[in-house]
């Protein structure tokens, strides 16, 4: 009874809207009726004929708690029902999953997905972001970017993955952001640059952690009859998951993502995928401090535990590579807020489509999404995409 | 679209307090007793969803806290913040759609803080926050309009409380379970406009978790308690135009009409209902938005005891939200108690279909979501 | 723990070795956009602006950036008349922070023909009890706007509204 389910429209706010949240002056609706805006126009479908929207966001990022029922837009002027997703960083990936299910049930026909810019609003972020951590043992001790910093360590310590890799992986998303029209930094950065930036949190330096950013992004996901009608390229969403670890971190492992590498066996169990770095063209993964991405080509079977090093120094995952990764510029250069999980999924929705721009990777056919967070990485999620069913 | 089952409840509370329990605490209990009354072990569950917000909880990605004691270690573990009803709709259609099979929706509240300020704070922050509006006030505000132009008296509006607390005398997990009289009521400190303390929800702190499993594995299991036939869905627009259109409560008419046709049954067919009602003034109208009698037409069937607990169509055997409304677990014990109707648990046990309506007003009217669903009995 | 407490009891009065208090302030600074800003710069001027839909003509106060119903971003800035028609009103009887002493009148008020209501103060009737204020005060009671001396571009620019003399 499960019908196939497509993305036929990817749509931001403007591009100067992915800036530094100092420099924002949009208003939250502006933002919204934006990128919303452009993703029906972008899938050729009216606003009238959208069923549900989701809303994606960290309530306690957005300075109005569930802001979006303050957001008339979000309603498309028709009383559509706007489901509240809040599953921290993951969010967007959790919008574009809820989707899917009420597709693929039968229930709706035409889903929008919202990523809110969610950060556009604070002050200051790390006390904002610290809120999601335990209040009785563990906010006392650490803020996001620890959150960043301690697996990264630890992923050194066992990997042999040195500081110079971590600069190459952020160069390479640099170089990606440049052009990246949608990505708050877009302008290249040396080796050499990034290793003489600032230290933050050994062994994350400035510039391989992500800015805060303000601007979202908006994907259009239908049923399969509306696909074919719509346009001639949809994107099909073969498999969608995710899963959690324990809240306290005291559990967790500081040296890699384990549950990802759960996650990942058991969507490619379901997918068919044999060996993900041949099957797949593109891929967007969640590397808001860039030792994350090394440690996801490894939870993602790019290639075998402790080996990213190779991938990044022998420039596979380059855009001349065999598995583009990042063509975006990733979380570190375009919007650390929820947006940028639902912006992991409609980049590679973009790729496949063939409609990336200057990202373009020639002939993308299938590409693979991950979103990351909550609480050190409590959530993982991940998405399929396939230009055939 | 296929039904699928509730199999399973369990709740702890509820209270003024937690008696000393933490959330872990509570939601362990419930969950415990929710899988035992599904007669379900937790590696069956395959996927959680997590009804509390972040504002209620006190911290931000609160779901990420819960996510032991629901037995997502592993899982997918999703978040719906529009409340209960709205989550037992995703599930339904998560179900449907073959991601899984059995599905347990949780929340919990444990922190204390003012809801009342917690409410304002999810108000437009220009124009509303500025004139201090909240739940409170948009209820009054309701309130004011309903009774100007219905001519609803005040001790109509306390009938409509005191056949609750009548419903809830008899619910033992209610949190207020004094029968208050319309006196009572009446007396009670006035909040907002005609409303008084008793005709507003208390805060209540406790845990309910609710278990659903998909046709076929109810039928193999026999584990249904209850099933739901039809959901629907609206959300409504935030800005005030004109107070009669609200009062009309288009969503909940727009998300029964839905439900009641994927169930193909009209309100005839239905037996009692669970309301997610704020205020007397939103029982009311909401009788008539679900088409149990005509537009001005709810004070009679309040006058007649129509949807009293032992009239022709009890309304809130459970008590309703003026009994009981932990704001995160509210939605998740409404669905309880209607399939508990169902089960023969609250009330008679004669209703073979219940209609239950929640939203997530207790943050205040504007912006509302509804979720609808059709009960049926049948056990397999 | 059917106990109906008493609203005065602090939490942290009962089973105090059970709880841990915790504050949660965050500063947050609103982007407003310019149809805000524009708006609270007419506030300061003693004027009152609304924004028109390009498709059906609706004009909003406060300003929308969008209309809804026609799913369209509203344009053209009017200047409109200070006078409202109250839609609905209520007298809030509990302490709220930042706002006046209780009993105070919120009300949803239709100033000129917008189409949606502004939230604000009504002030200037005089009552002793909710009947009494019952009896005074209407859906449909035209009111005018009280502007406070010291403007700083914000919606409490206005005072209060109330009742117009007739």
């Amino acid at each position: 009874m499960s019908r196939d389910v497509a993305v036929v429209g990817v749509g931001y706010s403007e591009p100067e809207s992915f800036t530094d949240y100092r420099f924002s002056t949009q208003s939250k609706e502006e933002q919204a009726f934006t990128a919303v805006t452009n993703a029906l126009d972008h899938a050729d479908i009216d606003a009238d004929d959208v069923d549900a929207t989701m809303f994606c966001t960290v309530d306690g990022f957005e300075g109005t708690f569930r802001v979006e029922r303050t957001l008339e837009v979000l309603g498309l002027g028709n009383d559509v029902p706007v489901l509240s997703v809040n599953t921290g960083g993951t969010a967007g990936g959790s919008g574009v999953k809820v989707a899917h299910e009420y597709i693929a049930s039968g229930k709706y026909d035409v889903a929008v997905v919202y990523g809110s810019p969610s950060f556009d609003s604070v002050v200051e972020a790390q006390p904002v972001m610290n809120t999601n951590a335990d209040p009785l043992f563990e906010r006392n001790f650490v803020t996001a970017i620890q959150m960043g910093a301690l697996p990264s360590s630890g992923y050194m310590e066992i990997s042999g993955a040195t500081e110079e890799d971590f600069a190459e992986v952020a160069a390479k998303n640099y170089r990606a952001g440049a052009r990246n029209p949608y990505a708050h930094r877009n302008e290249e950065r040396t080796v050499e640059e990034i290793l003489d930036s600032p230290m933050v949190c050994w062994p994350l330096r400035r510039a391989m952690t992500c800015p805060v950013s303000s601007g979202s992004a908006a994907m259009v996901v239908v049923s399969e009859d509306i696909a074919t009608d719509v346009r001639d390229n949809p994107v099909w969403i073969d498999e969608i998951d995710s899963t959690s670890n324990t809240f306290w971190t005291g559990y967790r492992t500081y040296d890699w993502f384990p549950k990802l590498k759960e996650l990942s066996d058991q969507v490619y169990e379901n997918a068919d995928i044999d060996d993900p770095l041949e099957e797949f063209d593109v891929a967007e993964t969640f590397n808001p401090y860039i030792p994350f991405e090394m440690m996801e080509y490894e939870a993602l079977g790019f290639c075998e535990k402790g080996e990213a090093k190779h991938l990044v120094r022998d420039g596979v995952t380059d855009r001349d590579g065999e598995l583009p990764v990042n063509m975006s510029g990733g979380t570190l250069c375009t919007n650390s807020g929820i947006c940028a999980s639902l912006s992991r999924h409609s980049e590679v929705v973009l790729q496949l489509m063939g409609e990336a721009g200057d990202r373009q990777v020639e002939g993308a056919k299938k590409g693979l999404s991950h979103s990351w967070g909550a609480n050190l990485g409590q959530f993982h999620q991940m998405a399929i995409f396939s230009t055939e069913r | 679209m296929s039904k699928v089952a509730i199999a399973g409840h369990g709740t702890y509370g509820f209270g003024s307090d937690t008696n000393g329990r933490s959330d872990t605490e509570m939601v362990l209990e419930a969950s415990m007793a929710a899988l035992e009354s599904a007669d379900l072990s937790h590696e069956e569950v395959d996927s959680i969803i997590y009804t509390g917000q972040d504002a209620y909880d006190g911290s931000a990605i609160s779901d990420g806290q819960r996510v032991s004691a629901a037995g997502g270690y592993r899982k997918p573990f999703m978040r719906i913040q529009n409340g209960g009803g709205a989550a037992i709709h995703q599930a339904v259609s998560k179900i449907n759609s073959g991601k899984a099979d059995v599905v347990s929706i949780v929340a919990a509240d444990s922190v204390y803080a003012d809801p009342r300020v917690l409410s304002w704070t999810s108000h437009e922050a220009l124009y509303h926050r500025t004139m201090g509006q909240n739940n409170d006030q948009s209820f009054g505000l309701l309130a004011t309009a309903h009774q100007q132009e219905r001519g609803v008296s005040d001790e109509t509006l306390a009938q409509v409380a005191e056949k609750n607390y009548r419903a809830a005398a008899n619910n033992d997990v209610a949190h207020r379970q004094e029968a208050y009289s319309v006196e009572d009521v009446l007396e009670a400190d006035r909040v907002v406009g005609p409303l008084t303390e008793l005709m507003l929800r208390p805060n209540s702190f406790g845990a309910a978790v609710c278990v659903l499993v998909s046709e076929s594995f109810a039928e193999e299991r026999g584990n249904a308690r209850s099933w739901i036939t039809g959901t629907g869905l609206a959300t409504g627009k935030y800005w005030y135009r004109d107070m009669s259109g609200r009062l009309e409560q288009p969503t909940l008419q727009q998300a029964a009409s839905t439900a009641f046709e994927e169930a193909d049954v009209t309100i005839d067919d239905v037996d009692a209902a669970e309301i997610a009602a704020y205020s007397p003034t939103l029982e009311m109208t909401s009788y008539e938005a679900i088409g149990l009698c005509a537009e001005g037409e709810s004070s009679s069937l309040i006058e007649d005891g129509v949807t009293a607990p032992d009239g022709s169509f009890p309304v809130n055997l459970s008590g309703g939200p003026l009994a009981t409304s932990p704001p995160n677990a509210g939605g998740i014990y409404r669905a309880i108690a209607a399939s508990q109707v169902i089960e023969g648990d609250l009330g008679d046990g004669s209703a073979e279909r219940v209609l239950l309506a929640d939203n997530d007003m207790h943050l205040g009217e504007p912006g509302r979501t509804d979720a609808v669903m059709v009960l049926e009995g049948g056990a397999a | 723990m059917a106990d109906e407490l008493d609203p005065s009891v602090q939490t942290d009065a009962i089973n105090a070795e059970y709880k841990y208090p915790f504050h949660w302030d965050l500063d947050f600074s609103l982007n407003i956009g310019e149809d805000n800003r524009k708006f609270f710069e007419g506030m300061e001027e003693k004027r009152i602006l609304g924004k028109k839909c390009p498709d059906c003509g609706a004009t909003f106060v406060p300003p929308q950036a969008v209309c809804v119903e026609c799913y369209v971003e509203t344009d053209e800035w009017v200047e409109v008349e200070q006078h409202g028609v109250v839609e609905s009103y209520t007298a809030c009887f509990f302490e709220f922070e930042g706002l006046p002493e209780p009993p105070y009148i919120t009300a949803a008020i239709r100033v000129a023909d917008s189409d949606i209501c502004m939230l604000h103060f009504i002030d200037g009737i005089e009552y002793e009890d909710h009947d009494e204020l019952v009896e005074k005060l209407h859906k449909g009671t035209e009111v005018e706007p009280v502007w406070a001396d010291e403007r700083e571009g914000h919606i409490r620019d206005i005072k209060h509204w109330e009742p117009v003399e007739k």
